[in-house]
């Protein structure tokens, strides 16, 4: 049985957004027919990478299921669309990074869910470095 | 997304250990098992000491019995002799005699026995042989009869353990099955309905996981509009010394009270209580010193032209130094750091990185008098490309300002004023001087770089 492909794609091929723009895009599954996906969640968050345990925020929630509010139909793209938020910009720090993501999960009647991250960097804060003066 | 409570997966540096869904699986079954003992305790408890009391007290029906015998019964259990009072009576229903060893229901059940064998002879003293007194018998098998109905309160009390323990197994238990299955986004937005746009906090604050504005800062400066909160204000470690000095001194006026007055105060007691003496008078001198340095240091006040923050501005800064000092030097810092908080087994560490700092100014070698405070005014800039700040439950971005001095009587201080930082509005816009509240910014590059020279960083890590 072949594995089901998640594509994501931004809306302008975008990688990098400023704070309070448009995050648009759409989200396809291949190869058709898709009978064993039971839902589809994608969520636009950012989360901590570091030293410290992770937090994570969802700025943008959609779950696609077959008994859900939203139906499945994979047979159209799924769109998704948010304004993005002020704060927090992408950082690269020393022990403090903040990354920002398209994440999409499949989930299946059998096996294992398939998960998707497609990052993204708002804003254009510069990695940090050690600067004493 | 780290989960509120981890038995079963570790932290090695930066990655963790082992699957989430298997460690989720174990403490599923860590809690489901608390359940079940807390359940069998519960029933235990309840079975064993609780329903007996409560069945005498509702169900038995008294009558009349004469006592004929007393004595303290007595068992072995684990090599130690346990004791409880033990009456004979003798009592009628319905035509037929009976004679039987009681006392209350504990004691009909072969149970009651305790190591207080003077409980067991105070209450036997209550009775007389040959006296005739009220007891009390069970209407279906009018063999079982006692003579003391009361509650024992630590039964009830004992209770509390078991529901302590199926508290806690059925809380792990429910909050592991409303966990499973679903995924770290789905548990992120809290279970609300996924049709709902999730736009409430802290989304909807204009700038969010930004740190709150500390509520001090609306209080208006004398020289600038703003005036900065001071952290950690020297009183906290007054206290401390003065709160240890007065303990320790206490507690050695204390036992040298109860020696002297116990007629046990003798030349070895003399040399034991010397080296006491000595500890608590350095605490009283720590008290004093550091007392005396506050004082003499005084307060130090920072105020500002705007707040908050933002990146790629320029601000007026202020800063009155008072006390009474003869300073090495006086220097004062923009710093931004980083904080991580992280699980290192069973303790929760917390690392700190500078990792920008740039001194604002540095003034050495003058007096600082009472009626004469030492007063400066400067300019800081938050450069363009720099992290605002950041502060999210395990990790931390922020910017402060240190005013650091040397004296040459007292020890070093160092005041330390929160900043927050915001992104600018317009990265394409070249920073200004912004007198009062009122934004001017005009066009400059993108990403401007800072010009800092790279050296070594500071590290500190400490755990809480």
């Amino acid at each position: 049985m072949i594995e089901p492909r998640i594509l994501v794609h931004f809306d302008g091929k975008k990688t990098v957004y400023e704070p309070g723009e448009v995050l648009a895009g759409q989200v396809r599954i291949e190869p058709l027919p898709l009978e064993d996906i039971k839902a589809v969640e994608l969520s636009i968050l950012w989360y901590t990478d570091g030293k410290g345990d992770q937090d994570l925020h969802v700025r943008y929630f959609r779950r696609w299921s077959q008994d859900g509010d939203l139906p499945l139909d994979l047979r159209e793209p799924l769109r998704f669309q948010t304004v993005l938020p002020q704060t927090p910009l992408s950082y690269d720090g020393l022990i403090v990074r903040i990354r920002w993501c398209v994440r999409v999960r499949l989930f299946r009647s059998r096996g294992r869910e398939i998960v998707e991250e497609v990052p993204f960097r708002l804003g254009r804060v510069a990695p940090a470095r050690v600067r004493l003066q | 997304m780290t989960r509120w409570f981890r038995l079963f997966e570790k932290k090695r540096g930066n990655r963790r250990t082992g699957s989430e869904r298997i460690a989720g699986v174990w403490e599923g079954v860590f809690f489901g098992a608390l359940f079940l003992l807390g359940c069998f305790g519960f029933w235990l408890t309840i079975s064993l000491f609780v329903l007996p009391e409560w069945w005498v007290n509702r169900d038995f029906r008294p009558c009349p019995a004469r006592i004929l015998e007393l004595r303290i019964g007595t068992t072995v259990r684990d090599g130690q002799t346990l004791y409880r009072p033990e009456v004979c009576i003798e009592y009628k229903i319905a035509g037929r005699i009976y004679r039987l060893w009681t006392y209350d229901i504990h004691t009909v059940q072969g149970n009651g026995y305790s190591v207080d064998k003077d409980r067991a002879l105070k209450a036997l003293q209550k009775f007389k042989v040959q006296e005739i007194i009220t007891s009390w018998y069970d209407p279906r098998d009018p063999e079982i009869a006692v003579i003391d109905r009361g509650f024992w309160w630590w039964a009830w009390l004992l209770l509390l353990i078991p529901l302590s323990f199926v508290i806690l197994g059925a809380g792990g238990l429910s909050y592991h099955l409303w966990r499973w299955g679903k995924s770290a986004e789905r548990l992120a937005v809290q279970g609300r309905p996924t049709s709902l746009s999730f736009s409430a906090d802290p989304d909807a604050a204009m700038y969010p996981f930004v740190p709150e504005i500390p509520p001090r800062i609306g209080q208006p400066g004398s020289h600038l509009p703003y005036r900065l909160p001071v952290l950690g204000a020297p009183y906290r470690a007054i206290y401390a010394w003065l709160a240890a000095a007065l303990c320790w001194n206490l507690a050695v006026l204390a036992f040298a009270l109860g020696t002297y007055y116990a007629d046990r105060f003798d030349w070895s007691f003399t040399l034991f209580l010397l080296p006491c003496l000595l500890i608590g008078l350095t605490l009283l001198g720590a008290f004093f010193r550091q007392w005396m340095a506050a004082s003499a240091v005084g307060e130090t006040i920072v105020e500002i032209s705007d707040f908050p923050l933002l990146c790629g501005h320029r601000y007026r800064v202020y800063l009155k130094q008072t006390g009474w000092l003869r300073i090495n030097w006086l220097e004062m810092l923009l710093v931004c750091e980083e904080e991580a908080t992280f699980q290192h087994g069973t303790n929760t560490r917390r690392e700190c990185r500078r990792i920008w700092q740039k001194t604002l100014f540095r003034h050495e070698r003058f007096e600082i008098l009472r009626s004469v405070p030492f007063e400066t005014e400067t300019e800081l800039e938050i450069p363009c490309g720099m992290m605002h700040s950041f502060r999210s439950p395990h990790n931390e971005v922020r910017w402060r300002l240190y005013v650091r001095g040397s004296t040459q009587d007292w020890p070093n201080f160092e005041r330390v004023f929160p900043l927050v930082v915001l992104p600018g509005p317009d990265r394409d816009r070249k920073p200004e001087i912004r007198p009062g509240r009122e934004i001017i910014s005009s066009e400059t590059p993108e990403m401007a770089e800072p010009q800092e020279q790279v050296v070594p960083g500071r590290a500190s890590e400490g755990s809480s």
